[in-house]
C-alpha cells in the first residue's frame, strides 16, 4: 500500500471520526435495550412486571410486562407467552395483537409477549439478522424487535461447558441461557432460571388452567405447524386440532416426549398440573437454509432457497414461492388459541374463556395484519 | 471489579491515543483507530 505521511492534523482527524463512530454505533446498539412500546387496548384489567410473582427478578433484566385481562364472570385462567424465544416473531406479535385487541367477558388471560426479554436486547452473532422488522400498518410502518433465542450473554455469562437444567437434564452449555431448556427454574439460579422460576410462580398462584407457549421453528425442523401437548391436555388437545383444521389449516399434533426436560410444555404440566400446550408456526427467517435475512424475509415470509427446498422434499411444510408470511403465521397461533379456549370450555364448562374484539384468523390473513395493530408512535 | 476492569481499558485506551498522535505514518493512524474505537465502546460500557 502506497505510503502517505501522517501528521497531527490527520491524527485530530481520525479523533474525531473515532469519538462519532463511537457515538452513532454506540448510540444504535444501545437502543436494542428498549422495548418498543405496546399499546394495550380498553380490556386491559391490569399490567404488572413477572417480578412481582418473584421479586428475586426485580430490576434484573428479566424482569417483564405482564399483561392481565379479566372478564366479569369467573371462568378459566390462561397464560398466553409470547417471546420465550425473541428470533421467533410470530410469538411476540401474536400476543401483541391480543394485547391491543382483547376484550374478555369471562374468565381470566395473562399475557407475557416478551417471556425472554434479555433476549430481545442482543442479536445471534454471525447471522446478520437485521436489529428490527416493519410491520406495514395504514399508519405506516410498525417496528419490533427480533432478538436472540438466548438470553444476552451481557446478562449472564459465563456459559458451563455442560448445562445441567433444573429438571436434571445434560445439555451443550449455551442452552443455559435459552428459557425454555431452564424450567421449572431455580430460585438461586442463573438468570434465565429465575425467569423460569417467575413464570411457574406466575402459574401457581394465579391458578392458571391452560398455559399456551406460542413459538416458530425453521421449515426444515419435523416439529412445526404443530401442537405439542403435555399428556394431561391431550383431550384438548386432540379436540383444538379438529377445530383448526376445520378453520382450514393444516395442523399436527406432536406428544411432550417424557424424556426431554426443560421444556414448558413438559415442565408446566409436570410440576403445576396446569394444561400445558407449544405452539409452533414455520419461519423461514431463522431456518439454516435461508438466502439473506431481511425484515422482509421475517414478514413477508419469501424465499427462493426454501421454495426449492420444498420442491426437492426437505421440507416438512408445503413452502412456495408465495412464501409463509408473518400474517399467516400469525393467523395461525390466532387460531389455535381460539380452539384450544373453545376445547377447554367444552370439557370443562365452568372454565369457559369468552373474549370479544379479537379478528378472527381469516381476517388477518385478508386484510394484513397491521390492519390490527395499533399504529406506530 | 467494575472499577478495575474501566481502569484497564482506560489506561489502554490513553495508550492507544498517545500512539496515534505520535505515528507519522497515515495508514499506521487508521489502523490505531480501528482498535481504539472498541476501546471506547468498552470504556463507556456499551454492550
Amino acid at each position: 500500500m502506497k505510503d502517505i505521511k501522517g501528521n497531527k492534523l490527520s491524527a485530530v482527524f481520525f479523533f474525531l471520526l473515532t469519538l462519532a463512530v463511537c457515538f452513532f454505533s454506540g448510540r444504535s446498539f444501545l437502543s436494542l435495550h428498549q422495548p418498543e412500546g405496546i399499546f394495550p387496548g380498553t380490556g386491559l384489567t391490569e399490567q404488572k412486571m413477572l417480578s412481582s410473582y418473584f421479586p428475586a427478578l426485580m430490576n434484573t433484566p428479566g424482569d417483564t410486562a405482564v399483561y392481565v385481562f379479566r372478564g366479569k364472570e369467573e371462568g378459566g385462567r390462561v397464560l398466553i407467552l409470547g417471546g420465550t424465544h425473541p428470533n421467533e416473531p410470530a410469538g411476540l406479535v401474536t400476543a401483541v395483537l391480543l394485547i391491543e385487541n382483547i376484550r374478555l367477558e369471562r374468565g381470566s388471560v395473562f399475557i407475557v409477549p416478551r417471556a425472554n426479554a434479555s433476549g430481545f436486547s442482543h442479536s445471534d452473532p454471525q447471522e446478520g439478522n437485521p436489529q428490527r422488522f416493519a410491520v406495514p400498518t395504514p399508519s405506516g410502518p410498525r417496528l419490533f424487535r427480533l432478538g436472540s433465542r438466548l438470553t444476552n450473554p451481557v446478562h449472564q455469562w459465563p456459559d458451563p461447558a455442560i448445562y445441567i437444567n433444573p429438571a436434571g437434564q445434560k445439555l451443550s452449555g449455551m442452552e443455559a441461557r435459552n428459557l425454555n431448556r431452564c424450567y421449572p427454574g431455580r430460585v438461586k439460579g442463573s438468570l434465565t432460571e429465575k425467569v423460569a422460576w417467575a413464570v411457574m410462580e406466575l402459574i401457581r398462584r394465579e391458578n392458571i388452567d391452560l398455559g399456551i407457549d406460542l413459538h416458530e421453528s425453521a421449515p426444515e425442523y419435523p416439529v412445526i405447524n404443530a401442537i405439542v401437548f403435555h399428556e394431561n391436555s391431550s383431550e384438548l388437545a386432540a379436540l383444538a386440532l379438529m377445530d383448526i383444521q376445520a378453520q382450514g389449516f393444516d395442523i399436527r399434533l406432536e406428544a411432550s416426549p417424557a424424556n426431554l426436560r426443560g421444556l414448558s410444555h413438559r415442565e408446566w404440566g409436570d410440576h403445576t398440573g396446569v394444561n400445558a400446550i407449544l405452539l409452533e408456526t414455520p419461519n423461514a427467517s431463522h431456518g439454516r437454509l435461508k438466502g439473506k435475512p431481511s425484515s422482509s424475509l421475517i414478514v413477508d415470509g419469501k424465499d427462493k432457497f426454501y421454495a426449492r427446498a420444498s420442491r426437492l422434499g426437505w421440507l416438512f411444510v408445503p413452502y412456495g414461492e408465495e412464501g409463509i408470511p408473518l400474517s399467516l403465521r400469525v393467523a395461525r397461533h390466532l387460531a389455535a388459541v381460539k380452539a384450544l379456549l373453545a376445547s377447554l370450555e367444552a370439557l370443562e364448562p365452568e372454565k369457559g374463556v369468552v373474549f370479544g374484539n379479537v379478528p378472527l384468523p381469516h381476517q388477518v390473513i385478508e386484510k394484513k395484519l397491521g390492519t390490527f395493530l395499533h399504529p406506530p408512535d | 471489579m467494575r472499577l478495575i476492569y474501566l481502569l484497564i481499558v482506560f489506561t489502554l485506551s490513553v495508550h492507544l491515543t498517545w500512539h496515534l498522535f505520535r505515528q507519522k505514518n497515515f495508514w499506521s493512524q487508521a489502523s490505531t483507530v480501528l482498535v481504539l474505537a472498541l476501546f471506547l465502546l468498552r470504556l463507556f460500557l456499551v454492550k
